[in-house]
């Protein structure tokens, strides 16, 4: 008995020195860091192990080379908790109902706009941040300070929505189009996404195809200009009065029955093993999906933006109120350095906010060809941040066209992408809509099948209780005859 | 100088509060979310709107039918089990009973990712059969929880009524459906307490399995909860409670011999 | 005889279907591959990324130091509960065991969202602690459950006598009483381990981000990307430790069953 009790207690003192090591910081300082999942360069391979570069040395993580830094810097030593999420919703809600204080978090465009409108931010300090203010991409900064993003958003990743496809078993063709999502000769062998607003976007586009072609025709007739054809789109996109809410969702459940199912990160790989042909995808996922793709089994991916129109999207970087303003910064400014974005982008795909002569190199290393017969011209989103004289036009040609366009789309397809805006008080009938979309669809034998066994149920327990009662009366019946 | 005398029974009051503090007051919370809205008045709008809703319905209704369908697959499966294993003609030790039980010592989560392979591997994934790889993914996971009440009351029963019944005519087939289902009926009942509400309440399955097509009443709180709808998520939880309580007063009757406030 | 085979081949029929993804993992986790169906040769390879894999190995230690911690502080809370209803009136005896029985028949993900909503109404930030409270909260019902019967079936009168011959009421209780229910304490404890192992619902709704368990970082591979081959090697590793507690058990019971016979 009594050395049950010890050995009790030795747990019980192991569980405890065990628990408070978890709690205790070594550290001088702790930073706080929700991102995305897989949404910088942590130094693993696929099976979370360290990686190795080309020469054979171990990958450093990015967060581990912050600590570095930061301790050559100051001298003091931070330890940066890094966690994940995989929707802009689960953020938010781990951020209001969890309570957990976070120095830095990550969210998408329309909920920066909503966190503004909720006062939920701490502002930024631009001093503090001079890569960002050398090396960001002026055409970003001014779409950020056109809508008052810029006071409380450093944006880390750009890019667009679109399909991800098969080229080998999908047409070009189809794929210019929204409707070849409800399209059934790809019954089962397309996949959308499990997030309430992307999926919007299929759906309002859908709804709205009509009145979208137009705008391109008078786009391509020279009768509007960009900005007032990516307003007209981004107008569009952002219907959310009832009546639209209504159409979405006739929309989207019929589209339920021609899709293989909804996902938010197997998508990039189920389309390289061929469990499905088209993806709904972020543009920087495409990248990483046609990449890897090629290098593993020479299967040709490719990136389409439908013509009726799509959606451009920002992620940046926001502090929560009550953040560690000073620390946060001297992350966001580490994560503006050219190399260090050159490494993320790398790494997980997706285009960096971040130009600049080192950015520029890269880009020409990975699309560039020598006497190439195509030329993109990249100067929109460069022009301000490189040398003087240095060209801003890539010479590519077809095999790497398609991939380059995924990265830094033209001119021409932004324009035709609009910018998501926070629903505000329509949110609750979005989301109420999304539930509704993604109940079971019951057919209708279901119903008699289930009614069926109700009054079967019903009937067995009426006869039951029948019969016990007729045994009753026959009993007593028995004893009144004695 | 007053001194309350320590009594045994003052050390409940220390479990009480512990558990006033966090299982009561929650579920008032609970309570309080589902019936009011944003501004903190009472309303009833969540629950005009769930049984108005044809979706909300129909997800009911394929929670009921899964959970009912899962409970009847373990029971036809684990009931033979469960009553040969208790049977001393047909198994001696008590090896194949810890064999039967080892799968829950593995993490569920684990064995629901391996179910999710096998079944890929042959074919039944969540883009084409989201219901019948959930279904299986159910039954599989709570097989060990039909077994094992079963197996508790067939060790108990009794054995020489059965030869009695044998010897005064009966055959198999009466003295099973008179004899042995009442006597194994506390096990039965036990058994769709443990499966029929969990499943309905369960998310990890078909979350897993189905394909994000499969939906269940726990994905829905899940889901409500992931977006911030605290109301809608606790209102559906009631329902849950709902259910719960409605499957105990069914089966309360069979219980009252059993006594089953123990677990020895 | 027919029958015996029948019934065998039954059993062992069953529980094979109950093995098979398991044991699927069990094999795929001496290859290198990413698919499961394709053998490339033996290799100890998923091995490796199972310990290289800092994430993973984080999360079993988390695992094992919650279900500690949870299981010392259940069956702490559970044992004093236990006793102290044992000993209280019959109307605060009914009140308690009714509030005790509440998370025992409620759906898990009713009680992980009461239990968020609580500490998000108080603004309490989720941490280890929040996370423990749960899993007291899930396992302390079971451990009373376990040392009730044995209090039921103890000899009262020694704890009097004890008084009697001048103990301390605490010394009583310490020396006389705890020893006669230690049986239950520690099934209590072994039954309060298994829930927290087990758990992924209350752990998900209660832990801080930043605490992974293995029920956690399981449950998002398997949603997301399917498990990578370091899992089955947990899997199996997980199997094996099981199947040797298991045989260590049956050892064990044999030689008692020995020595009991020899004194015979």
């Amino acid at each position: 008995m009594k050395k049950v009790i010890a050995l009790l207690l030795v747990v019980f003192g192991f569980s405890i020195f065990g628990s408070v090591k978890l709690q205790v910081q070594a550290a001088d300082y702790v930073l706080r860091v929700y991102n995305w999942q897989d949404y910088i360069d942590e130094g693993k391979d696929e099976n979370g192990n360290p990686r190795k570069d080309e020469f054979g040395n171990p990958v450093s993580s990015v967060i581990d080379d912050f600590e570095e830094y930061y301790y050559q810097k100051t001298g003091k030593t931070v330890e940066v908790i890094y966690t994940t999420y995989e929707t802009n919703e689960v953020m938010l809600n781990s951020l209001k109902t969890g309570n957990i204080k976070y120095d830095l978090v990550c969210p998408s465009d329309y909920v920066i706009q909503k966190m503004v409108r909720e006062d939920m931010l701490e502002e930024i300090d631009m001093s503090l941040l001079p890569n960002y203010q050398q090396y960001a991409s002026p055409y970003l900064i001014d779409i950020f300070e056109k809508y008052g993003w810029d006071k409380y958003a450093v944006n880390y990743m750009w890019g667009t929505l679109g399909f991800l496809y098969n080229a080998e078993e999908v047409d070009d063709e189809d794929v210019t189009s929204w409707t070849v999502l409800w399209d059934e000769n790809y019954k089962n062998r397309v996949t959308i996404k499990d997030s309430v607003r992307d999926t919007y976007i299929i759906g309002v586009c859908y709804v709205y195809k009509d009145e979208l072609g137009e705008l391109a025709v008078r786009y391509h007739a020279n009768l509007i200009n960009e900005s007032e054809y990516s307003e007209a789109v981004t107008e569009i996109i952002n219907r959310r009065d009832d009546e639209t809410l209504a159409k979405v969702e006739e929309a989207l459940k019929a589209l339920k029955k021609n899709i293989a199912g909804f996902e938010v990160d197997s998508g990039k790989n189920d389309i390289r093993t061929g469990k499905i042909d088209i993806n709904f995808a972020w543009s920087g996922d495409a990248i990483y999906s046609i990449q890897t793709a090629w290098e593993e089994s020479e299967l040709e991916l490719k990136y389409q933006i439908p013509y009726e129109g799509s959606n451009i999207w920002f992620d940046a970087w926001v502090m929560p109120k009550g953040a560690n303003k000073e620390l946060a910064h001297e992350f966001l400014n580490y994560l503006c350095d050219p190399e260090v974005a050159a490494r993320n982008m790398e790494f997980i795909g997706y285009t960096s906010a971040i130009a600049g002569d080192a950015m520029l190199d890269l880009v020409n290393d990975w699309y560039g060809v020598e006497d190439g017969d195509l030329a993109v011209d990249l100067s929109y989103f460069f022009a301000g941040t490189v040398s003087e004289g240095k060209s801003m036009i890539i010479e590519t040609d077809s095999d790497n066209y398609n991939l380059l366009l995924a990265q830094y789309p033209t001119k021409n397809i932004i324009a035709r992408c609009g910018i998501m805006e926070d629903f505000g008080d329509q949110n609750e009938k979005l989301l109420a809509m999304w539930q509704r979309v993604k109940a079971n669809i019951v057919p209708v034998w279901i119903y008699f099948v289930a009614g069926g066994i109700a009054v079967g149920i019903v009937s067995v327990i009426v006869i039951n209780r029948q019969s016990k009662q007729m045994r009753i009366k026959r009993q007593k019946a028995k004893v009144g005859k004695k | 100088m007053l001194k309350l005398k320590f009594r045994r029974k003052h050390l409940a009051i220390i479990y009480a509060v512990f558990l006033i503090a966090f299982v009561v007051a929650p579920l008032l919370l609970i309570f309080y979310y589902a019936f009011t809205n944003d501004a903190g008045q009472i309303t009833f709008h969540r629950m005009v709107n769930f049984f108005t809703d044809s979706s909300s319905l129909n997800d009911l209704l394929v929670s009921i039918l899964i959970g009912a369908a899962n409970t009847v697959l373990c029971l036809l499966i684990g009931y033979p089990v469960a009553y040969l294993l208790a049977n001393p003609k047909y198994n001696k030790s008590k090896m194949m009973l810890l064999l039967y039980v080892m799968p829950m010592w593995i993490n569920f989560v684990l064995r629901t990712g391996a179910t999710k392979d096998l079944l890929y591997w042959i074919g039944i994934s969540g883009n084409n059969r989201p219901y019948t790889a959930t279904l299986i993914g159910m039954v599989y996971n709570y097989l060990p929880f039909v077994i094992l009440p079963l197996y508790a009351t067939m060790q108990k029963m009794d054995q020489s009524q059965v030869e009695a019944a044998r010897d005064l005519g009966a055959n198999p087939f009466q003295t099973f459906i008179k004899l042995i289902i009442p006597m194994t009926m506390p096990g039965i009942v036990s058994a769709i307490l443990m499966v029929f509400v969990p499943t309905m309440s369960s998310f990890v399955i078909s979350n897993a399995l189905g394909g994000a097509k499969v939906n269940l009443i726990g994905n829905n709180i899940n889901t409500s909860f992931n977006y911030s709808r605290w109301g809608d998520g606790s209102f559906m939880a009631i329902i849950m409670l709902l259910l719960i309580g409605l499957t105990f007063l069914l089966t309360k009757n069979v219980n009252k011999e059993e006594g089953r406030g123990s677990l020895w | 005889m027919v029958k015996k085979i029948l019934a065998k081949s039954y059993l062992w029929l069953i529980l094979l279907l109950l093995y098979a993804p398991i044991l699927l993992l069990v094999i795929f986790s001496f290859t290198d591959t990413t698919v499961i169906g394709t053998w490339n040769g033996f290799s100890f390879k998923p091995y490796q990324n199972l310990f290289g894999n800092k994430d993973i190995m984080t999360a079993l230690k988390n695992t094992v130091v919650l279900a500690l911690t949870a299981g010392v502080v259940s069956t702490i809370l559970g044992t004093v509960g236990a006793i102290g209803i044992f000993y209280s009136s019959r109307r605060a005896k009914n009140a308690i065991n009714a509030m005790s029985q509440i998370p025992v028949v409620n759906a898990e993900i009713v009680t992980a969202l009461s239990l968020r909503i609580l500490f998000a109404f108080f603004n309490i930030e989720l941490s280890f602690l929040t996370l423990l409270i749960g899993h007291v909260v899930l396992t302390v019902p079971f451990v009373v459950l376990s040392i009730l019967p044995k209090l039921q079936q103890m000899d009262n009168n020694i704890y009097e006598a004890a008084l009697d011959l001048g103990a301390t009421p605490s010394r009583a209780l310490w020396s006389v009483l705890i020893p006669q229910i230690t049986p239950g304490i520690l099934a209590g404890f072994i039954l309060a381990l298994t829930l927290s192992l087990d758990d992924y619902i209350v752990t998900a709704y209660t832990r801080s981000d930043s605490f992974v368990t293995i029920s956690t970082i399981v449950e998002g591979a398997v949603r997301i990307r399917g498990l990578t081959n370091a899992y089955r090697a947990l899997t199996t590793l997980i199997f094996l430790a099981v199947l040797g507690i298991l045989i260590v058990m049956n050892i064990m019971a044999s030689k008692k069953k020995a020595k009991l016979e020899r004194k015979f």
